[in-house]
């Protein structure tokens, strides 16, 4: 399949603003809930696939060669697996994988690290 | 079975070029902090391994060989004012920042006990108690220390060093770097101390490296010459670990292998100006503060401190703040410590103190006024003027000119009683900040020959009228160094010299490195 071919049967990649949106919200919900609240409504998201600050800016986390939502064991996978990996990436890079981690979304296949660890990217929900 | 492919999406323009341009900065990046972080600390750890010693665990004198190697090439002989009455002589040390000065430990630690060496042993007296005073911040080129400090370091040579003074966007550049470097133990006090506010979070993450570099360091040279020593630094307050996890996180890769780490106790960062003494005072406290006999947390602090690294100011009011604005007993004098700003401070005009007013009400005002309440007779003023010496202010005033309302003040001003004030001043362009001045030691009553900085023969048209006072030449100069730029009051020459050392001038950094000395007589202590 072209590229051109993918574009038209794709669903609607997340773009790498909304997506780094969704990161921001994130993580100002974490520091605002002390962490606490975010990982309670983080459990509850996860099972329609999805992090608090995905819900708020429209997003979702799909596999990326199915397309469909996915189940709990993948959203462990890289919520507790791939952020950690690159958290730790980045301590022992100075920072800087903690830019290449998130950089990576920049790709066709709109995959930051944590999704590449795990098999998923990220929709926009119309 | 046939895997389906990847859901895949063509990236806009842009996307694409941020994309390429993420390919050749941040991949290379990548590289070069992996590699730092592979071959760099273990190497360093490897050597250590090796070798038997670390290089922040050095004993002995530096060599003469080894004091010609990290010597800069603008040292001239210390000069000074001998009196057979003296009780305590006082150095004023003007070192010429170099980041090739803190390469690591050892660069470091034989660069300032070569200072000792060749500017102060020559001079001493024996028998007399010694006291060296080096200049505000001379702790801060030692965050650049070590493998996390290697590209700050380069920047520093390299064309990325400077962009203006009025917008250093190469420090902010290097303050980024180090941030990035230091990221691990930022990382870990945030979660421990934070939030913390960023523009000073790297000081705090920086505490071990400090503690070695200068706490450590400096009270070792106390005890092994048996002298005073005044350092000042932006640290937090510390303690001393054992626990392997904290020395993992805390511990400079540099020191490793060890079993120990200085670790911040809170995230409060101060301009703190230590005095060490020849003798250890306090057995429990942690290492480098066990002949400490003083320390002052700097207040009112200056604009760039506050906003551009945030630092905490020391106590304003109340007993804590008077306590600050004392001191120790040494040789016949009480010993303050008042770091550049705070020796401004005294909340009236030269000579005219209102009636009913109250010294120590609030230090950020009248700090020097409060340190004369508690009886200090020397004055030290740590010094480190951020800009060029022979130049303009923003207030209009010629710059040498505005020195004299601390130094030359605190010995003159009859509302006051100072006996002596001591003020080493930093020299050195710190990427796009320039650290210029003349070093002094001023005392009351004192009839030498009559001497002044360059430029302040008169009132100039833009001066302020109360600065009259302090122009023309002054006979309570016991010791001035020579501005590196020259001398003489044409001002438009000065500020032409002043130009041409700061960055990218035609003799950019050819600041002079050297020493002042002054013996200090009790008697002249107080006045009536």
């Amino acid at each position: 399949m072209s590229l051109a071919e993918a574009d038209r049967a794709a669903p609607l990649l997340a773009q790498p603003v909304r997506r780094l949106a969704g990161f921001v919200v994130d993580v100002g919900l974490f520091v605002v809930t002390l962490a606490v609240g975010w990982i309670v409504w983080s459990v509850f998201e996860a099972r329609v696939s999805r992090t608090p600050g995905m819900r708020i800016t429209g997003q979702r986390i799909v596999d990326v060669r199915t397309g469909e939502v996915v189940d709990g064991r993948r959203m462990a996978r890289r919520q507790l697996l791939g952020i950690p990996l690159a958290l730790l990436l980045g301590a022992v890079t100075c920072g800087v994988g903690w830019l290449f981690s998130g950089w990576l979304v920049v790709s066709p296949s709109r995959q930051a690290l944590w999704d590449r660890v795990a098999g998923t990217t990220v929709v926009e929900v119309l | 079975m046939n895997r389906p492919p990847k859901l895949r999406r063509r990236l806009s323009v842009t996307g694409r070029l941020c994309r390429g341009v993420g390919w050749v900065t941040l991949v290379p990046l990548m590289v070069f902090a992996v590699g730092l972080q592979l071959v760099g600390a273990p190497a360093a750890m490897v050597g250590n391994l090796v070798t038997g010693e670390r290089a922040d665990q050095r004993a002995g004198t530096p060599s003469a060989r080894e004091c010609d190697e990290v010597r800069s090439p603008r040292q001239e002989p210390t000069s000074g004012h001998v009196d057979p009455d003296g009780t305590l002589r006082v150095f004023a040390i003007q070192y010429t920042l170099d980041f090739s000065d803190v390469v690591d430990y050892a660069t470091w630690r034989t660069t300032v006990r070569c200072l000792i060496e060749e500017l102060v042993q020559p001079y001493r007296r024996p028998g007399q108690p010694t006291m060296v005073v080096f200049p505000e911040d001379m702790g801060l080129p030692t965050i650049a220390m070590g493998t996390r400090g290697w590209s700050a370091r380069q920047q520093a040579r390299s064309f990325a060093r400077s962009a203006s003074e009025a917008v250093p966007l190469g420090l902010a550049g290097a303050l980024g770097q180090l941030n990035l470097a230091y990221a691990p133990q930022v990382a870990a006090y945030q979660a421990r101390l934070g939030p913390i506010d960023p523009r000073k979070q790297v000081f705090v993450a920086a505490t071990d490296t400090f503690v070695r570099a200068v706490n450590i360091t400096f009270s070792e040279i106390a005890r092994d010459y048996g002298v005073y020593v005044v350092v000042s630094n932006n640290q937090a307050a510390y303690r001393q670990t054992s626990n392997p996890a904290e020395v993992a996180v805390f511990a400079d890769p540099q020191a490793q292998p060890t079993d120990t780490a200085y670790v911040a106790t809170s995230q409060r960062v101060t301009n703190t100006t230590f005095l060490w003494g020849p003798d250890v005072v306090n057995r429990s406290a942690p290492d480098g503060n066990q002949n400490l006999l003083f320390a002052n947390e700097k207040v009112p602090l200056t604009p760039l401190e506050k906003d551009l690294i945030g630092l905490d100011e020391g106590p304003r009011s109340g007993p804590a703040a008077e306590a600050n604005a004392g001191g120790p007993e040494i040789a016949g004098f009480k010993v303050g410590l008042a770091t550049s700003y705070p020796a401004f401070a005294y909340g009236y005009p030269f000579g005219e103190r209102p009636a009913g007013f109250e010294p120590c009400a609030d230090t950020a005002v009248s700090f020097a006024a409060c340190q004369d309440a508690q009886g200090v007779t020397v004055q030290i003023q740590a010094d480190a003027n951020p800009g060029r010496w022979a130049t303009t202010t923003l207030d209009g005033n010629w710059q040498p000119l505005e020195w004299m309302s601390s130094v030359w003040r605190s010995v003159a001003d009859p509302t006051v009683g100072f006996a002596y004030n001591v003020t080493p001043m930093m020299n050195g362009n710190l990427l796009d900040l320039v650290f210029d001045g003349q070093t002094s030691i001023t005392g009351r009553g004192f009839s030498g020959r009559p001497q002044m900085f360059v430029g302040n023969d008169r009132l100039g048209a833009a001066d302020s009228e109360d600065l009259a006072v302090y122009a023309g030449a002054k006979q309570e100069f016991l010791a001035m160094t020579p501005w590196s730029g020259g001398s003489g009051n044409d001002r438009a020459r000065l500020e032409r010299e002043a130009t041409a050392l700061a960055p990218r001038g035609v003799r950019e950094g050819e600041y002079t490195q050297t020493a002042v000395f002054a013996d200090l007589v009790p008697k002249t202590q107080r006045l009536p």
